[in-house]
């Protein structure tokens, strides 16, 4: 039946997707401090950039460029202006990144439709495993984003400006005292983490369809990830999106009815017996 | 600068109450208002009974909002999970009245109870959580909830599911409290009005004021020797049950119980817009911003899905520029002249959000005569 080794492929692929919806998100939190609830959004917009752009006769290539591009611009302008003016209250930020993420929804909704669209394939082409049909798709966005997340560690861990983003999510006022200038990173950091919302939102539109308020979804796989993972810990997040991941594919493949409410549950157990998530928080 | 302490100086004038008396005494008077003041309403009695009906969904806002506000705005505990609590007193009330079948009333009231429960069952995991933690875990509680109901499909077990809605349950035949829309209006009015009392009260009692500690430094509160994990309970079964309150009339008001209306995630980002709205932390705030979110909901009928766009715009713009205190810097920069239209106020804007983020050395070195500086100060201490 070859039932183990479908939930195993399976379980790969939807935690290496959730692990790149929570990845920017975690950075954000881990550096800069902020929880940004509109990052679903980011990756929602990021979409239907793509649409727009294949809209006008663009290729594909270019149109998920646009979309990438065009989210690490929107993504520091947000911060500019949105949230920096109120940066010092959390529960402000908390709260307008929230409202922002529902306006950003009807805007969307408005300029296209509240219908689901669906993005092409980045790649065509199906593979069978043991009467599984697996799309090239996904496994090239499991690819992509273990190749992601291997150059980000590789980026923080041994480049000089990973350096100082690693030293300013350990210490902000530090980093800023020897040198790091904090603000041009920090904006850096959110143009980072529009852009790697942008790639998530490509994939779920390619695998799902993307509709405006489809962002809540993806906001909360990847507030559940990020805070199961522990806030602001990168590692922490990869390993709460492997165990997401696969207690979800284990359910469905044992009993489709309860799906979804698993990964719940074991989220909420998780949360009241270790509160500051798996790896608390530990340094990216 | 009122905008940083909102509820303590505004509330304590006593012109407010008067003014509330007026309010609710105007309220009372609508059913018989409006047609005086649209002669279209008093021709055409279904029209007049379907503004009733947009007016009973405010009032089940504001009970919902307010509630939202005594955990959120008071307690600084922000929930995402208000739907959960309004479709407790939902389902139970529409569960009861298809298979006891009791008064109405007492029903409605179990139906506050068992999410009063629910309030206290989210709140003891959410002791040992802070901040985002606990948003989640009542955004992960409403979640599964749902789709506990959904996998449970309750309205199989009743006769008077909705067929094909998943978890429906109709219990219009056996619900309803009156068949005339203004009395309707006048018992969700009295229970609007009763539960703003109450929360009234708790909010401006020792308990408020425990709330309000735990919500600036929960550290220093319980420092202080107040029992922090006592009052967040407590705060949440109070939420919980008026947000119940509100959802078990709502089933009174509508007749069915479904996970996609009642447990819709929709319902708690609208209470969380409506308290913001009308401002966090007063209770009486969301009451208007209830009203004015459904009456524009109403009014602007015709924009379609631009509405909402508009309204939670609106929501952000309050929050950003009202609690973030934007309005006040951005009086403060403009100095005491502030109606005249000096050269700066054009340039006054993008300069208050390019300041660095939270330095009150630089806030306090460019405006000496801001009033908000010192008040600023401390928190910024504690933060770091």
């Amino acid at each position: 039946m070859g039932g183990i080794i479908e939930v195993l492929l399976l379980g790969f692929l939807i935690s290496s997707l959730y692990a790149l919806i929570a990845l920017g998100f975690t950075m954000i939190f881990g550096v800069a401090g902020v929880l940004n609830l509109a990052h679903g959004a980011f990756a929602m917009v990021g979409a239907y950039l793509a649409i727009w752009a294949l809209g006008w006769g663009w290729s594909l290539p270019a149109a998920a460029l646009f979309a990438v591009g065009g989210m690490a611009v929107l993504a520091p302008l947000v911060y500019l202006l949105l949230i920096r003016p109120v940066e010092d209250r959390p529960v402000i930020v908390f709260l307008g990144t929230l409202l922002f993420a529902v306006v950003l929804e009807q805007i969307i909704g408005l300029l296209f439709s509240f219908n689901s669209r669906i993005l092409p394939p980045l790649v065509d082409g199906i593979l069978v495993v043991g009467g599984t049909r697996i799309p090239y798709n996904r496994l090239a966005a499991s690819a992509i984003a273990l190749l992601i997340i291997g150059a980000l560690w590789l980026f923080v861990n041994r480049t000089r400006a990973g350096k100082a983003i690693l030293a300013l999510s350990m210490e902000r006022r530090g980093a800023a005292l020897v040198g790091i200038p904090t603000r041009n990173i920090i904006l850096w950091v959110w143009a980072l983490s529009g852009a790697l919302a942008a790639i998530a939102g490509l994939f779920v539109g390619s695998f799902f369809g993307i509709s405006p308020l489809e962002e809540r979804l993806l906001l909360t796989i990847a507030f559940s990830t990020v805070v199961l993972g522990g806030l602001g810990s990168i590692p922490g997040s990869l390993w709460a999106a492997l165990i997401i991941g696969f207690s979800e594919t284990i359910v469905q493949q044992f009993a489709p009815e309860a799906r979804g409410l698993a990964s719940l549950v074991l989220l909420m157990f998780v949360l009241t017996f270790r509160p500051q998530g798996l790896l608390g928080r530990a340094a990216a | 600068m009122s905008a940083h302490t909102p509820q303590r100086s505004r509330t304590r004038k006593p012109g407010l109450l008067g003014l509330l008396v007026v309010f609710f005494a105007l309220l009372a008077a609508l059913p018989y208002l409006l047609p005086l003041l649209f002669p279209s309403l008093q021709q055409n009695p279904f029209l007049l009974s379907k503004w009733l009906g947009v007016l009973i969904t405010a009032n089940l806002l504001a009970i919902l909002a307010m509630s939202w506000d005594l955990l959120g705005g008071y307690a600084g505990q922000i929930s995402f999970g208000h739907s959960l609590f309004f479709g407790l007193g939902a389902f139970t009330a529409a569960i009861l009245s298809l298979s006891v079948g009791w008064n109405p009333w007492v029903i409605i009231g179990l139906g506050a109870l068992v999410a009063a429960v629910g309030g206290l069952l989210v709140a003891a995991p959410a002791l040992r959580l802070h901040g985002p933690y606990l948003s989640l875990m009542t955004l992960v509680a409403a979640l599964a909830f749902d789709r506990f109901v959904r996998w449970l499909k309750p309205a199989d077990r009743f006769d008077l599911g909705i067929p094909g809605a998943e978890g429906t349950i109709l219990c219009s035949l056996k619900c309803f409290l009156s068949f005339s829309a203004v009395t309707k209006y006048y018992y969700a009015l009295a229970l609007m009005v009763g539960s703003f009392l109450v929360l009234w009260a708790i909010a401006r009692s020792r308990i408020g004021l425990a709330l309000e500690a735990i919500r600036d430094d929960e550290e220093a509160a319980q420092a202080a020797g107040i029992n922090t994990a006592k009052f967040k309970a407590l705060a949440f079964a109070i939420s919980g049950f008026f947000a119940g309150l509100s959802g078990a009339f709502y089933v009174y008001h509508i007749g069915s119980a479904g996970p996609s209306d009642v447990l819709n995630l929709q319902r708690s980002v609208e209470a969380i817009a409506t308290a913001v709205l009308g401002g966090m932390g007063t209770i009486i705030g969301p009451i208007f911003g209830a009203y004015f979110f459904k009456l524009f909901e109403e009014i602007f009928r015709p924009l379609g899905e631009l509405r909402f766009g508009v309204l939670f715009t609106l929501a952000l713009l309050t929050l950003l520029l009202v609690q973030g205190g934007l309005l006040a810097r951005l009086r403060a920069r403009l100095g005491p002249g502030r109606t005249a239209p000096s050269p700066t106020a054009s340039s006054a804007p993008t300069a208050a959000q390019q300041r660095p983020p939270g330095g009150p050395t630089a806030t306090s070195a460019s405006t000496p005569t801001q009033t908000q500086t010192p008040r600023q100060e401390p928190t910024e201490a504690a933060k770091r």
